[in-house]
């Protein structure tokens, strides 16, 4: 199944929050939304589930939501962790959550059990901390085994143990051929959890691309060269029309993108190589790049 | 359909005041009846019937249209309906599981008018028992109760209707009580005394004095037409508010 956002857009009052902004989500693979606060996040997963109502529409494998016989077995979503009844036990949410599609009591344990709150299953979850509730809510969210998941957040009060399993869980749900579409402000742990990135700022789209591709868009990818002749090295870079700065005692920092074209100028130029690396950025060195000054709630220092 | 309704009743059910409130509605109901038939014989100082005081009329001092705690009680169960779904946000995991909003909305409305029915028809029995025991209390036919207490269903149903419509303008589960409440047993009360004497037409207008006099069986088409109005017009506007607002 792949789900297609076409033009969402959503006003409120005199902002509007979510621009025209259209992507597409393939299954199998994890796709990380990422975007600075009150970029829009939280509200496109809204209007693409039908919370919230503005323009544009989602196509759930060609179809709106409200065409499908059975939501629950399209998509599961969990946008908070702290949307339950505080006086219901936790198992009687999920089996609550589980009656439209007629889930078995089985299931709810077994999903219980596989988020780790098996011990708590007949508490009410008034007392549980935020990174239980996110347990609870990824519970309810794959409860049905959807074939797609919308996750905003999911990660927030994850203790570092919790967000490993949390990766190693949504890579492997996405493998399973579904589709995986994650929010969060984790940008180290996004890069390793997605494949994939819609990156918005403002809501409008900045990017729609596999990582890779969005953390090459970065100005701070080079090749840094060491060598204990940087002078001559410099100059024969210089004459092939490549920009070298001075990096540390011995290094050059070189705006190409391949390692192998700084080789073999070094070599024709008879220069000692002591080091050849390609530097590339993180991704939350490209997001920083790509979306500084576009934050709503920058702090003094940042805008 | 059928799903949402189970959904419905398992959001319901699994929370521990709706069992609270309906228990302590058929309790408060029972003692009522008990505490009336208790003032009755302390008033009057003799065991033999009351002339005019028939089982329907004794049962409606005890219950739930006039008898304002009850009313309290089972209101409060259909505010939650809607107002802990908002309070809590659970509402967004319902509709993501039902996007068409007409089928939860009709789901809450059936599933709650049951339960809050049913807990009447238990009160009504336990009230009913406590009152037929009274000597005072005078006995009449099956059926002339059962107009009755057909008549008090529908304005159960109405209430509950609007209840349910203010919580959802509102999302706000205690202004679903409360406002329907401060009218039928405040505001209509002074309105009529205050207004009426100036524009005639005004307590003919009420919704809960109609569905009152309705109950008692004045008038009842005119009566049963205003309340059912007012209930129409609020259920409407609730419905479509509920449709088309941000989750």
């Amino acid at each position: 199944m792949s789900v297609e956002a076409i033009g969402l857009t959503k006003v409120f009052g005199s902002k509007t929050a979510v621009k025209d902004l259209s992507f597409t989500l393939e299954p199998g693979v994890v796709t990380g939304f990422l975007g600075p606060n009150g970029s829009g996040k939280s509200t496109t997963m809204r209007l693409m589930l039908g919370l919230d109502r503005g323009e544009g529409e989602t196509k759930w494998e060609g179809r709106r939501l409200t065409d499908h016989p059975h939501a629950t077995k399209v998509v599961g979503a969990h946008l908070d962790a702290r949307f339950f009844n505080p006086n219901r036990t936790a198992r009687a949410h999920l089996r609550m959550l589980g009656a439209e599609a007629n889930i078995p009591n089985a299931r709810v344990d077994e999903v219980l059990d596989l988020v780790g709150l098996t011990s708590e299953a007949k508490k009410r979850p008034k007392t549980f901390s935020l990174g239980m509730g996110q347990r609870l809510g990824l519970a309810g969210a794959i409860l049905a085994n959807p074939k797609v998941l919308v996750l905003d957040e999911p990660a927030n009060g994850l203790d570092p143990q919790s967000i490993q399993w949390l990766r190693d869980f949504l890579r492997f749900y996405a493998s399973s051929g579904n589709v995986v579409f994650v929010s969060s402000h984790l940008l180290t742990e996004m890069q390793h959890m997605a494949e994939h990135v819609v990156v918005i700022s403002q809501g409008a789209l900045i990017a729609d691309e596999p990582v890779s591709a969005f953390v090459n868009r970065s100005t701070q990818n080079d090749v840094l060269v060491r060598t204990p002749d940087r002078t001559r090295l410099a100059t024969a870079l210089s004459a092939a029309g490549l920009i070298a700065t001075e990096d540390g005692v011995d290094g050059l920092a070189v705006q190409v993108g391949d390692s192998r074209q700084v080789g073999d100028i070094a070599f024709a130029n008879g220069v000692a190589v002591h080091e050849l690396t390609r530097r590339t950025a993180s991704l939350e060195e490209v997001f920083l790049e790509l979306t500084t000054g576009s934050q709503d709630y920058a702090t003094g220092g940042q805008s | 359909m059928t799903g949402a309704l189970r959904y419905e009743w398992r959001r319901i059910s699994s929370i521990r005041a709706t069992w609270i409130l309906a228990a302590c509605a058929v309790v408060l109901s029972g003692a009522f009846a008990f505490l009336f038939g208790a003032a009755i014989t302390s008033a009057t100082g003799s065991d033999s019937e009351v002339e005019g005081l028939d089982v329907s009329l004794a049962s409606g001092v005890s219950l739930s249209t006039t008898n304002l705690i009850v009313l309290i009680l089972l209101g409060t169960i259909a505010a939650q309906a809607f107002g802990q779904e908002y309070r809590h946000g659970t509402i967004r995991l319902t509709l993501t599981e039902f996007p068409k909003r007409t089928t939860v909305f009709i789901a809450k409305v059936a599933v709650c008018c049951v339960v809050i029915l049913a807990t009447f028809v238990v009160g009504t029995v336990v009230a009913y028992l406590i009152l037929s025991t009274n000597p005072q209390v005078v006995s009449e036919s099956g059926s002339t109760f059962l107009t009755y207490f057909l008549r008090t269903c529908i304005y159960l149903v109405g209430f509950s209707l609007i209840v349910f419509a203010i919580t959802v303008l509102t999302r706000i589960l205690a202004l679903g009580v409360i406002i329907p409440l401060a009218f039928a047993g405040v505001a209509e009360t002074l309105l009529a005394s205050l207004v009426g004497n100036y524009v005639s037409w005004l307590p003919d207008t009420l919704p809960f004095l109609s569905g009152s006099n309705f109950v008692a069986g004045n008038d009842m088409v005119r009566n049963g037409l205003v309340f059912g109005g007012w209930v129409a017009v609020l259920t409407v506007a609730g419905y479509i508010v509920f449709e088309r607002r941000d989750a």
